[in-house]
Parts: structure tokens; C-alpha cells; sequence
């Protein structure tokens, strides 16, 4: 049974925010719109402060609260582990929005909103086209590029190959070996979703 | 009867040019921005009077079941208005949570047939469905109110308010709405909101209503106090906000003028109908800011989180395994929010006088049927 996640290097993080431009690029998001961002966060205190990089995206829980409570089954996990949301049974509630403790789910109030005041460029009617006014979005681990055997934007754009994906069920997996040999944690444990987002 | 008849024609016709206003509003807020009630939360006014409008039926169906009993005396043989008022207030609550929370209100009878179990918004929704039902048989039903009906309303009633209270309560780790006191709080703001509303059915002179009003908000008061103490003792995000963060002016005007204030007012045996009046609606006003400070104060995190920028530096203290958002987001109410919410209120008006006039009419006409018996 595949079960997909990902692990990230934050050692190896630089916080070059590739990973944040691709995703927005690849799945075309507006203005706005993020389905994965970079949290920069300083810890310490002077002379010991540092400098802390967190790339922050959905965690495609084993037990997502997102699913639970959608009232029109609009959002599921599919059986490869990989929280999907439907647009088109999707009624706009926000309930997912607020029942996740990761807040990494986006409301699309004006998918036809543009960067420019001219209007929407060629490329902006081509990549925001998919997206329905009303509706929540998030990351779905770039589904249709795994689906052809490619890795989500993210993990391909990554200068520091910071980013794993893979099958955490495959033991042969590099995630797999990765998660094996180093510490790793997940975001809000105490919220009891098993998150499939580790990071070293 | 011609006075009551007067107001109704007042009320209609005011509840009819608010939900135009509403209305239109909303038309172009759809054509232009297409947000639901658009701000930096996903929640805020507009799910308050929601939740407000749904208790407030709630309230009246437990309160026209008091009355079937004898509770409350001064209310008796008006438990057809309590019902219009139920029923009124139900639909207004339906047609706010659909047109100004969804974003596709269109898809909201897909509920009916493909609503999933795990959800509490599914169970809301039936069970709303549920008490709309029961409320419209004991309006429509004439004579002698059933007291099996006004049993199975009340219940019904109670399975809303404490699952809304439940649909906050369950999101994961959010400060405020996780407490176990949230079903408590809503009942009791149900509870308030219902026998308020019923005061204004009996004239304002129900002493028996005003200490029921009188001690739900002092309960009320009371608990939010004890949750701020509780929440400043584990250092929580809402107990800083409702201390010294941007939503405490609200939190302590809405626990003294709109909850302490008016219990006091309708405890004292001396207040005259005009005070006892001004009392309600500081009461009902104190319900609607006390839900709407809970919603912002749990909210206030999340919605930092979710607010993106291109080209800032995303800045949020907390260690690297925590996800401790310390951020706090201001809530800016939106013209368009006041607008819909104003539309609902519209219909809720218009709704509740044409409903009332049924229900009155009957009435006569029954009582023209004893008289003409009796003779």
C-alpha cells in the first residue's frame, strides 16, 4: 500500500522561497494565494539568537481533521494517503479552514484577480482557469505530477534538496531511509492528525 | 387587535425595504468582490448573528414549551406567536449561514442527499431542518397547544444550540473555543436571547421572564470571567486579547453595559417598562457582542496564519516544533457583512409578521367560531 509523504531538510533550508514561487507557478495561484510558504521565525536570545526557516505546507494527515469535518465529503484521503479536495462538491463553508491546525487552507474569493491592473496576463487566464470562486484550496502534493511519476513542484525546484517525497510504506524508499536514520518531529502533534509532513 | 394589526403592517413593511437593501447589497458584492462577508477572518459578524438567530429560535421553542406548562403565565395563549417567532428567526438563521458564509450557496441541498456523518454542519443542518419542521406543525395547529410537540420542538432546540456550540468546540487547539464551558455559554446565550425576544411577546411584564433573562446573563458574565481567568492562567491568546489586546474594550463593554447592566435592570423590581425595555435590548445586543468577541478571540490566530503577502518576510515567533502563531490578526468588518446582516434582519422582520398574521388570524377566526357556538 503506497502511503505518501514528505520530509524536510530545515538544516538544509535556505529560505530562498523556489519552493513557494514553483508552487504558485505550477498550480497557478493568484495574488494571495499560497499552498505552501516559507515561515521565518528567529529563536533565542541575543548573543545566541538564530534564525529559523520553516517551509510550511499542507500535511496531508493520516487523520485529517479537514476530511472529518467537511458536511459533503468534498474533501477525502485517498486510499495513497494524499488529502484531496473536490471543487466541485465543494459548498464553501471554511469549516475545513478553521478545523485545521496548520491554517494552510486558502479561501479563492476572486480567481480572477491578476498581478496586473491591465488585466489578466496570457499566462494567468491559462493557469488560473482551474480554480472555482468559492471554494477551498491547499496542497494536494501536486496529485496530478505524482500521478505521471513526477515529484511535486516543490521537491523538484529545491536548490538545497531540502525536500524529500516518496512512499513511507516502500522501506526502500529515501524518505523512508531518511526518516530511519535522522530525529525528525511533526507540526502539532497534540492535535492528533499524524501529519505526513516530517521535518528533520 | 387593530394595534397589533398596525404593528404588523409596520413590521412587515420594514423588514421588507431591510432585506432589500440586504439584498441589492449582497448583488453586488457577488458581481464585485464575490466574497461572502469579506474580511481577514473567515468568521465574524455575520456567523454571530447566525448563531444568534438560530438561538434566539431555540430560546423561544424552549420558552413556548415553558409555557405550555404554566411557567409563564403572561404568555399564555400566545405560544402560536412564540412559534412564528421560532420559525421566523430559523429561516433567517438558513438564509444567512447559506448566502452569507458559503461560498457556493447553490450547493447546499447537495446536504440532503451526500451530507457526511463525521461533520457536525451536517448534523446542524438536520437538525435545523428538524426543529423547522416542528415549529411549522405547532404554528399551523389550532386550539390547545400539544404539549408532545412543544416537548419534541424543546428537545429538538436543545440538539441545535449545543451542536453549534459543538462545531467551535471541536477544531483543533484553539484557544477559547476548546473550552468545556462553550455548550454551557451557548444554551445559556440561547436561553437569553429566546426569553428576551418572548419579553417583548408579553409586553414587557413577566417578572418570571425578567429573572430567567436576568440570571442567564449574570451566568454568563460569570463564566466568561472565570474563562479569562482560566485563560490568563495558561496564557492564552484570547485571556491577552480580552486584557490588553485590541478586543478588550468590546469584552469588557459587552460583560458590563450588555450582560451585568441589564440583569441588574431586570432583577430590580422598581424598573419601570421603559427600563425594562432599554434592559432587553442591551441584553440582546450583550448576547450578539459576547458570541461575536468568543468567535474573534479563537479566530485571531488562524487568521494571522492565513494571511499572505507577496514580497514580506513572513515573521511568527515560536519554536520551529510548535506551531505557536503569535501573530494576531484585527478583524475589519466589512460594509458589505453589516449590509447582509442587515438583510437578515430584514427577514427575519418580514417573515415574522407575515407569519404572525396566520397565526392571529386563525386566532380570531376560532374565537369568532366560539362566539357563533356559543350563541
Amino acid at each position: 500500500m503506497t502511503r505518501y509523504a514528505m520530509a524536510i531538510k530545515t538544516k538544509n533550508c535556505v529560505g530562498c522561497n523556489s519552493c513557494t514561487v514553483a508552487c504558485k507557478v505550477g498550480n497557478g495561484l493568484g495574488p494571495g494565494l499560497f499552498y505552501s510558504h516559507v515561515k521565518i521565525s528567529e529563536a533565542g536570545t541575543y548573543p545566541n539568537a538564530k534564525m529559523v526557516v520553516q517551509p510550511i505546507l499542507c500535511n496531508n494527515c493520516e487523520n485529517a481533521a479537514c476530511a472529518e469535518v467537511c458536511p459533503v465529503h468534498a474533501t477525502y484521503v485517498r486510499p495513497d494517503g494524499i488529502v484531496v479536495i473536490d471543487q466541485d462538491k465543494c459548498i464553501g463553508c471554511r469549516y475545513c479552514m478553521i478545523a485545521c491546525p496548520y491554517d494552510v487552507r486558502q479561501f479563492i474569493t476572486d480567481p480572477d484577480k491578476g498581478y496586473y491592473d491591465e488585466g489578466l496576463t496570457a499566462f494567468e487566464k491559462q493557469a488560473y482557469g482551474h480554480h472555482q470562486k468559492g471554494t477551498v484550496e491547499k496542497c494536494e502534493f501536486c496529485v496530478d505530477r505524482v500521478e505521471q511519476g513526477k515529484l511535486p513542484y516543490c521537491v523538484q525546484i529545491c536548490p538545497a534538496k531540502a525536500r524529500i517525497f516518496g512512499d513511507i510504506e516502500d522501506p526502500d524508499s529515501e524518505i523512508s531511509k531518511v526518516l530511519r536514520e535522522n530525529e525528525h518531529h511533526v507540526l502539532n502533534e497534540a492535535a492528533g492528525t499524524e501529519p505526513c509532513v516530517f521535518y528533520l | 387587535m387593530m394595534k397589533t394589526k398596525s404593528m404588523n403592517s409596520k413590521m412587515l413593511i420594514i423588514g421588507c425595504v431591510l432585506f432589500v437593501f440586504g439584498l441589492i447589497c449582497y448583488l453586488a458584492m457577488q458581481v464585485s468582490a464575490g466574497v461572502p462577508a469579506s474580511t481577514n477572518y473567515p468568521f465574524g459578524l455575520y456567523l454571530a448573528m447566525f448563531f444568534c438567530f438560530a438561538g434566539a429560535a431555540c430560546g423561544l421553542a424552549v420558552v413556548a414549551l415553558l409555557t405550555t406548562f404554566g411557567v409563564f403565565p403572561e404568555l399564555a395563549g400566545k405560544h402560536r406567536r412564540l412559534y412564528a417567532g421560532t420559525l421566523a428567526l430559523l429561516v433567517t438563521a438558513g438564509i444567512t449561514i447559506t448566502f452569507l458564509d458559503c461560498g457556493q450557496p447553490a450547493r447546499v441541498p447537495r446536504m440532503l442527499f451526500a451530507a457526511s456523518g463525521t461533520s457536525l454542519v451536517s448534523w446542524d443542518f438536520f437538525s435545523l431542518i428538524t426543529i423547522t419542521i416542528l415549529s411549522f406543525i405547532a404554528l399551523m395547529r389550532k386550539g390547545q397547544p400539544s404539549k408532545v410537540l412543544a416537548i419534541l420542538a424543546a428537545i429538538a432546540a436543545t440538539f441545535v444550540v449545543v451542536v453549534e456550540a459543538l462545531i467551535l468546540f471541536v477544531t483543533a487547539d484553539v484557544d477559547l473555543w476548546n473550552s468545556a464551558l462553550m455548550v454551557v455559554i451557548y444554551l445559556l446565550e440561547a436561553y437569553a436571547l429566546g426569553c428576551t425576544l418572548a419579553l417583548f411577546a408579553a409586553g414587557m411584564e413577566s417578572r418570571a421572564l425578567r429573572l430567567n433573562i436576568g440570571g442567564a446573563l449574570i451566568a454568563l458574565a460569570v463564566i466568561q470571567i472565570i474563562e479569562l481567568i482560566g485563560g490568563i492562567y495558561v496564557k492564552s491568546t484570547a485571556s491577552a486579547l480580552f486584557t490588553t489586546g485590541y478586543l478588550a474594550p468590546m469584552f469588557w463593554l459587552t460583560v458590563v453595559v450588555g450582560l451585568v447592566v441589564p440583569a441588574v435592570l431586570l432583577f430590580r423590581q422598581g424598573t419601570q417598562p421603559s427600563g425594562v425595555k432599554v434592559a432587553s435590548v442591551l441584553a440582546i445586543l450583550g448576547v450578539i457582542f459576547d458570541k461575536l468577541a468568543v468567535i474573534l478571540a479563537g479566530e485571531a490566530p488562524i487568521a494571522a496564519g492565513s494571511i499572505l503577502t507577496e514580497g514580506s518576510t513572513f515573521i511568527a515567533a515560536g519554536a520551529p516544533h510548535t506551531f505557536n502563531m503569535t501573530r494576531i490578526a484585527i478583524y475589519q468588518l466589512s460594509f458589505m457583512e453589516v449590509a447582509g446582516v442587515i438583510g437578515a434582519l430584514g427577514i427575519a422582520l418580514a417573515v415574522f409578521a407575515l407569519l404572525d398574521r396566520i397565526a392571529s388570524n386563525d386566532a380570531v377566526a376560532q374565537s369568532n367560531e366560539v362566539e357563533s357556538a356559543s350563541e
